[in-house]
């Protein structure tokens, strides 16, 4: 039987020794006091029951999921659509323009539908408008015109509310999150969703 | 002896590997087709199963429903998200949030997802349950 013979065993036995002290391990590029660490965005935060980054997460995924669903923007082709208010009506503070804020994000990100400037943006393209055609500044064939902006078809509105119950040492949260789409011509609400979620806490956790 | 042979070599460098982490365990081929082929498990649950998986598209969107199975006679907590592919399976729309979900004791569950464009004609439901043999997915 002819056998192949390596001719560097020492080499041989040396780079296995080695490679399995070294565990392939290579140096991060980090520089850290060991203190501080990037965790996952997108986990599922529950270090207390108050309004979280999963809630939010939840409910712009769930809405904005059901509103790509609706036929009443499958009907049109890439309709407009502007934001209104969705009001707190809870106990605790919440940044209700982050959850519509991530809502349009996902929406627009589909292709499906368009968005208007909402209220919230309007001084900004009027201030942008302005400049553009009563400065002077601007040549007049290559600045944007006054009077073209485009109305929106729908608008989206709603509420999140919340019941927050006691009992001994537990303490549990309701939170209703309802969003509407109502066509801005007719005023008739073609489209409504609610996401529910509840989370109750131990207060011998804390 | 001076010399060593080919076979010594190659059992040398797989031990190494082996013991410096640098094992592939790659688990076995899902069959096309399959819940498994469009299943990531990260472990595999204990009690929970995913025994049916439903894809249509609605709209222009992908829609997609699975039921899971919760066979303990306890509470079971599920956290789970979709992962969503074009035709060359890229990835679509960012990575979802992980949800949390819970199955009552032999309750089956219906979870629906919609995909975020469509562009997404593919997808990869991942799950996790706390309680889980920590095995590779199968």
């Amino acid at each position: 039987m002819n056998k192949v013979k390596f001719p560097y065993p020492n080499l041989a036995i040396t780079l296995a020794v080695s490679l399995a002290l070294t565990g392939c391990a290579t140096k991060s590029p980090t520089l850290s006091s060991g203190n501080v660490e990037y965790g996952d965005s997108k986990t599922v935060e529950t270090l207390t029951n108050e309004f979280g980054s999963t809630d939010l997460q939840t409910i712009a995924e769930s809405m904005s999921s059901s509103l790509l669903q609706s036929p009443v923007l499958a009907a049109k082709s890439r309709p407009l659509v502007t934001v209104a208010e969705v009001k707190n009506r809870t106990s605790e503070y919440i940044d209700t323009k982050s959850i519509t804020d991530s809502i349009r994000s996902k929406i627009l990100k589909s292709g499906l539908v368009r968005f208007a400037v909402d209220t919230s943006a309007m001084q900004t393209q009027v201030d942008e408008l302005t400049r553009q055609n009563q400065t002077g500044l601007y040549k007049k064939s290559k600045s944007k015109k006054l009077g073209n902006m485009e109305g929106a078809d729908f608008r989206i509105e709603g509420t999140i509310t919340s019941i927050v119950k006691r009992a001994d040492d537990v303490k549990d949260v309701y939170y209703k999150f309802s969003l509407q789409l109502i066509d801005n011509e007719s005023g008739v609400m073609e489209w409504a969703d609610e996401k529910e979620i509840r989370k109750t806490s131990n207060k011998s956790m804390f | 002896m001076n010399h060593i042979n080919k076979s010594v070599l190659t059992i040398a460098i797989t031990v190494a590997c082996f013991l410096s982490g640098c094992s592939n365990h790659a688990p076995p081929v899902a069959r096309p087709g399959s819940i498994n082929s469009k299943l990531e498990q990260l472990g595999e649950m204990s009690y929970l199963q995913v025994i049916d998986l439903k894809a249509v598209k609605r709209n222009q969107l992908l829609v997609v429903q699975a039921e899971i199975n919760n066979s303990d006679d306890d509470n079971q907590q599920l956290f789970y998200r979709f992962k969503w592919l074009d035709a060359s399976g890229f990835a679509v729309g960012g990575d979802e949030s992980w949800k949390p979900l819970l199955l009552y004791a032999y309750q089956k569950q219906t979870l629906t997802a919609v995909a975020p464009s469509p562009q997404a004609t593919d997808f990869k439901l991942v799950v996790q349950s706390p309680d889980n043999t920590g095995d590779l997915p199968n």
